[in-house]
């Protein structure tokens, strides 16, 4: 007892310390900017847990602008079902996070106010157009996610695989080589983590592809999801490695933070995931230079290619104007352009020709090509979501990959060809539905 | 065998709540931490971190308002429903009835736009006021109990001049005690769990966090800090313990004093 | 008393020789005005709440079962085509189907929760400790019971270590999440460990409203536990018994957050809500997610009609 109550005030001193220090230096960095004049409070919802300490750093270097300014941060778990309820009334707050690929970029205007002409920052910020409407800008993503694999090169090394699997080939030969040596898991499939499995989707775009527009063609394709498409190439190789059992032996119960820390402890060879997720295992990591992110083993004419995304987006409510909306936008450039979040997260920084964290080097080494995907044009915005809700495909997400793994685990009776015949029905039923029979004739890409 | 079965799930959490992040990485979830009992770094850490003082003083708050709301609303209206003859008396019963049936997933949209009609975002006192309109279920306890009740003492008292309102409060009220205590444990410890309306309702967590929504603190898009997480989940749940034995207690004594006994 | 007295020869007198203010006093103190009044004093709270939080939102639900629509963006009356298609799919079969599991759970649940708050409301060494500890999972929250769960049932961790120190080794055992033979089952049993405790607690609140005087006689007259429970806890327990039936059924029947902490549905595992939740929030079919709902509390009502009427043939004679 007497152990708690002394830690328990070492930590109020230290706490207080803190503060202490907080208040003093914003005094003595008082800018003579007009921004001191200024005195509000700004809230701003945000899907980021248990980042107070970052958020205070950026409040106090904010504060060199704009000392009387105080930002409310408001984290909000289960993020993106909250955020639909609370923007379909005006008084949400000032500013918030657009998730990506959440809104079709024309319902932007309903809840977002405009952050400028899209001219002035496609030259300057990646992702400009991600959250457009119209020639304005609505959101600015806060960093990038590439897509790829997360592997540990030395559980790789001891089993006798020396350089990454840059093909299909390649990659079932080093997960059987990471099998027969018995000590880790070849790839970890994280099916009980749910949302996971989406991530594998992102490499049939880009990945396999090198095509910006392959996302918008696909909404005129003929059977996108046949044998020897890239959705079809892809997702057959997670059924395959399920199916040989290069898997977790119980999918049903992993989750990310065992994988990190599988993946971590030389315990797990690789897993399937956004390039967020390598400065997490490296941190947990003894050697750190042992996690290294690279491109889906799949080359084109001996080139790689990864998809790039954009992260969530800033934004700021569109009752917001005057002199508050001036302070929400300088914020939002300060967070893009001074604040490091895309470094501290090891991101892809959004300001154009940024250097690349460490966590990215890999790519760049290698030279693959990062693939953004394109703004669909002006008649197909929301076409694509439209399908995807039609459809039940629920592309982006999980629901029907889950479905790919349960196949392969044995659990239903399905083979990988039926389920790939049966997106293909559903898609069709839903292009004919939706765009029209001569769906096929009108394509614009 | 019944507490075994009932204590067992909860070893892992126990286990994982003494545990170092990286002690917590490298080891099996069975794995007995080496400093059970003597770790009590995530303890402080979660405490501190999920702004636990405030959450228990906002949580305790809310739970004496709507249990106060709820029990107040939930007796009346069986009161009324239970005593009375008059038209539409059924109907009222089963209005009340049914609203514990329907399955509302879709209706939490119509929900937010009521609230935020009425500035009720935001608040505690509009988080109170919604978890004494839903989750109505005291009023089946409260209609069964009061037909236990003999009829002939409210008879005796309007013979004696009582006004209804005298009846109800200083006599019924007194003797519905074991029922609501039974409803005080089972709403206090759901909306002391209740998460998704606090989460929803009460939005600037610096001020309004909850016991419920303070444990989210250590979970995030990309990975959960479960080290945290269960020193947390045993913090919440000891106090709760405690109260739970008073409160069983508290019903032994209401009848042990013949409270209900004609 | 005295003022009984009055009020009494207030009633005697003839109304046209009352002054104002009697005729004031009168009127209120006659009963069947005060009823009115006190009636309405005491719904008027209670049915404002249940009108905001209840009944409107669910009046927009229905609503939203006519149109095409999503949270946010534009909206398409289509008449009656989601109840059209909720009646052309066959993963709604499937998850009605699931409630089964957690009707056969509830009735486990329910049987425990008697025998425990029975054992418990007698005279048993170590009372309070049992009465907490079979309480407790009721108090954790859902966050911390998908992690618990996840790790329960994880291949070669708790359940499998426990069951091990029985002799059942590792490959006997199935992987509890990932059989569809085994998975609902094992879900279904994490909503008896979480909900055994409240049951109890209704039971035993009930069971202490019953006066201790019978259980002395029957004592005295020489009966056993068995004839006590049989002739005077059940009896008396009847009614707390068929309502927690009815809410159970209607609990199985609405169940969600037992899969979707766990298993977010997959695996077949899907519950009718768990299914519309996905639809609603992940495929943005909030229409024909809010139809779903309504034909459910059809089939609710329904199933809770009938289960009134077995009841009312079945106790007729009591």
């Amino acid at each position: 007892m007497k152990k708690i109550l002394v830690l328990c005030s070492v930590f109020l001193a230290a706490s207080m310390a803190l503060f202490a220090n907080g208040t003093k230096e914003t005094k003595s960095t008082l800018s003579p900017s007009a921004g001191k004049d200024i005195s509000m409070e700004i809230s701003f919802i945000t899907h980021k847990q248990g980042m107070e300490d970052l958020f205070a750093r950026y409040q106090k270097e904010f504060n060199e602008q704009y000392p009387n300014v105080k930002i409310i941060y408001e984290p909000t778990p289960d993020y993106k079902s909250n955020i639909v309820l609370r923007w379909s009334n005006d008084n949400w707050g000032d500013m918030c996070m657009i998730p990506h690929v959440f809104l079709p970029q024309d319902e932007l205007p309903d809840h977002f106010a405009s952050l400028g002409p899209l001219s002035e920052y496609e030259n300057v910020y990646e992702f400009a157009s991600a959250f457009a409407y119209d020639g304005q800008v609505y959101g600015i993503s806060s960093t990038g996610t590439a897509y790829g694999m997360l592997y540990n090169v030395k559980v790789l090394k001891d089993a006798g695989v020396d350089s990454l699997p840059e093909n299909p080939k390649e990659f079932y030969e080093a997960m059987r080589k990471v099998k027969a040596k018995g000590e880790a898991i070849p790839l970890y499939c994280d099916y009980g983590a749910g949302s996971r499995l989406a991530d594998w989707e992102w490499n049939a775009r880009g990945s396999l592809t090198g095509d910006s527009d392959y996302k918008n063609k696909l909404c005129y394709m003929v059977e996108p999801f046949a044998k020897g498409k890239p959705y079809y190439e892809v997702l057959q190789i997670l059924y395959n490695c399920v199916k040989e059992g290069l898997c977790e032996d119980d999918p049903a119960t992993s989750k990310w933070d065992s994988c990190k820390n599988l993946l971590a402890n030389y315990q797990c060879a690789c897993t399937c995931i956004g390039s967020w997720a390598c400065v997490d295992a490296q941190k947990l990591c003894k050697n750190p230079d042992d996690i290294v992110f690279a491109a889906f083993p799949w080359n084109t004419d001996g080139r790689q290619y990864a998809t790039i995304a954009a992260d969530y987006a800033y934004a700021i409510n569109k009752t917001v104007t005057g002199a508050k909306y001036q302070v929400c936008k300088d914020y939002i450039t300060y967070l893009t352009e001074k604040s490091n979040f895309s470094y501290d997260t090891g991101g892809i920084p959004i300001v154009k020709g940024q250097t690349y964290p460490k966590t990215l080097k890999s790519l760049q080494d290698n030279n693959v090509k990062l693939i953004i995907d394109n703004p669909p044009k002006q008649q197909d915005i929301g076409l694509f979501d439209e399908l995807n809700s039609e459809s039940e495909l629920y592309l982006g997400k999980y629901q029907q990959k889950a479905r790919i793994v349960e196949a392969a685990m044995g659990q239903s009776k399905e083979t990988f060809d039926e389920i790939m015949d049966d997106w293909n029905k559903r898609w069709t039923a839903a292009q004919i539905k939706i765009i029209g029979s001569d769906y096929a004739t009108r394509n614009p890409y | 065998m019944g507490t075994f079965l009932a204590l067992l799930p909860l070893v892992t959490v126990l286990f994982a709540s003494f545990k170092t992040a990286q002690e917590y990485a490298t080891t099996s979830p069975l794995a007995i931490p080496s400093h059970l009992f003597t770790y009590w770094e995530n303890y402080i850490i979660a405490w501190r971190k999920a702004r636990m003082t405030l959450a228990f003083r906002n949580s305790f708050f809310i739970i004496v308002f709507t249990l106060l709301g709820s029990i107040l609303t939930g007796t009346m209206i069986a009161y009324v429903i239970q005593r009375f003859d008059f038209r539409g008396r059924l109907l009222l019963r089963n209005v009340f009835l049914l609203a514990n049936l329907i399955p509302g997933v879709t209706m939490q949209v119509g929900t937010y736009k009521i609230m935020s009609n009425l500035h009720m975002v935001n608040s505690i006192p509009g988080l109170i006021i919604l978890y004494t309109g839903t989750d109505i279920i005291a009023i089946y306890i409260f209609l069964q109990y009061f037909d236990s009740i003999p009829r002939s003492l409210d008879d005796a008292a309007i013979i004696d001049g009582c006004s209804y309102i005298k009846i109800f409060f200083k006599i019924l009220l007194p003797l519905m005690k074991p029922a609501i205590v039974t409803v005080m444990i089972l709403k206090g410890v759901s909306s002391y769990k209740e998460f998704y309306m606090a989460n929803l309702y009460l939005q600037t967590r610096t001020k309004y966090v909850t016991i419920s929504t303070s444990l989210y603190t250590f979970t995030g898009e990309y990975g959960n800090q479960y080290n945290y997480i269960c020193a947390g989940v045993i913090i919440t749940i000891l106090p709760a313990l405690v109260l739970f034995l008073f409160l069983q207690k508290y019903i032994y004594n209401g009848i042990a004093n013949g409270a209900v006994k004609e | 008393m005295e003022n009984n007295k009055e009020s009494i020869s207030l009633f005697l007198l003839p109304p046209e020789s009352l002054t104002r203010s009697q005729k004031i006093r009168k009127f209120f103190q006659e009963k069947k005005t005060q009823k009115h009044v006190t009636i309405i004093l005491f719904s008027v709270v209670p049915l404002l709440l249940l009108i905001l939080f209840t009944y409107l939102p669910f009046g927009e639900m229905v609503k939203f079962s006519f149109y095409k629509m999503k949270y946010l963006g534009k909206r398409t009356f289509i008449g009656w085509q989601n109840y059209q298609e909720v009646f052309h799919r066959s993963d709604i079969l499937k998850a009605l189907f699931n409630s089964l599991y957690y009707m056969g759970a509830g009735v486990i649940q329910l049987s425990m929760a008697l025998f425990f708050a029975c054992i418990l409301s007698f005279k048993t060494p170590l009372k309070n400790f049992f009465k907490a500890t079979l309480f407790f999972p009721y108090l954790v929250c859902a966050l911390a019971v998908g992690y618990i769960f996840g790790f329960f049932y994880s291949r070669g961790l708790v359940l499998d270590s426990v069951l091990g120190l029985f002799g059942l080794s590792k490959g006997t055992l199935p992987y509890w999440l990932k059989d569809r033979s085994i998975n609902n089952w094992s879900i279904a049993a994490t909503s008896i460990w979480r909900y055994q405790g409240q049951s109890m607690v209704l039971f035993i609140g009930a069971i202490q409203a019953i006066s201790p005087e019978f259980f002395e006689a029957s004592s005295i007259d020489g009966a056993t536990r068995w004839q006590q429970f049989q002739y005077i806890i059940l009896p008396s327990l009847k009614p707390i018994v068929i309502l927690n039936f009815m809410l159970m059924v209607k609990g199985s029947l609405s169940a969600f957050e037992g899969p979707y902490v766990l298993t977010y549905g997959m695996n077949g595992t899907a519950t009718t809500v768990v299914l519309m939740h996905q639809l609603a929030h992940e495929a943005g079919k909030v229409g024909l997610a809010s139809a779903m709902a309504v034909i459910l509390l059809i089939i609710i009502l329904a199933v809770t009609a009938l289960q009134n009427l077995i009841y009312s043939k079945f106790f007729k004679g009591e």
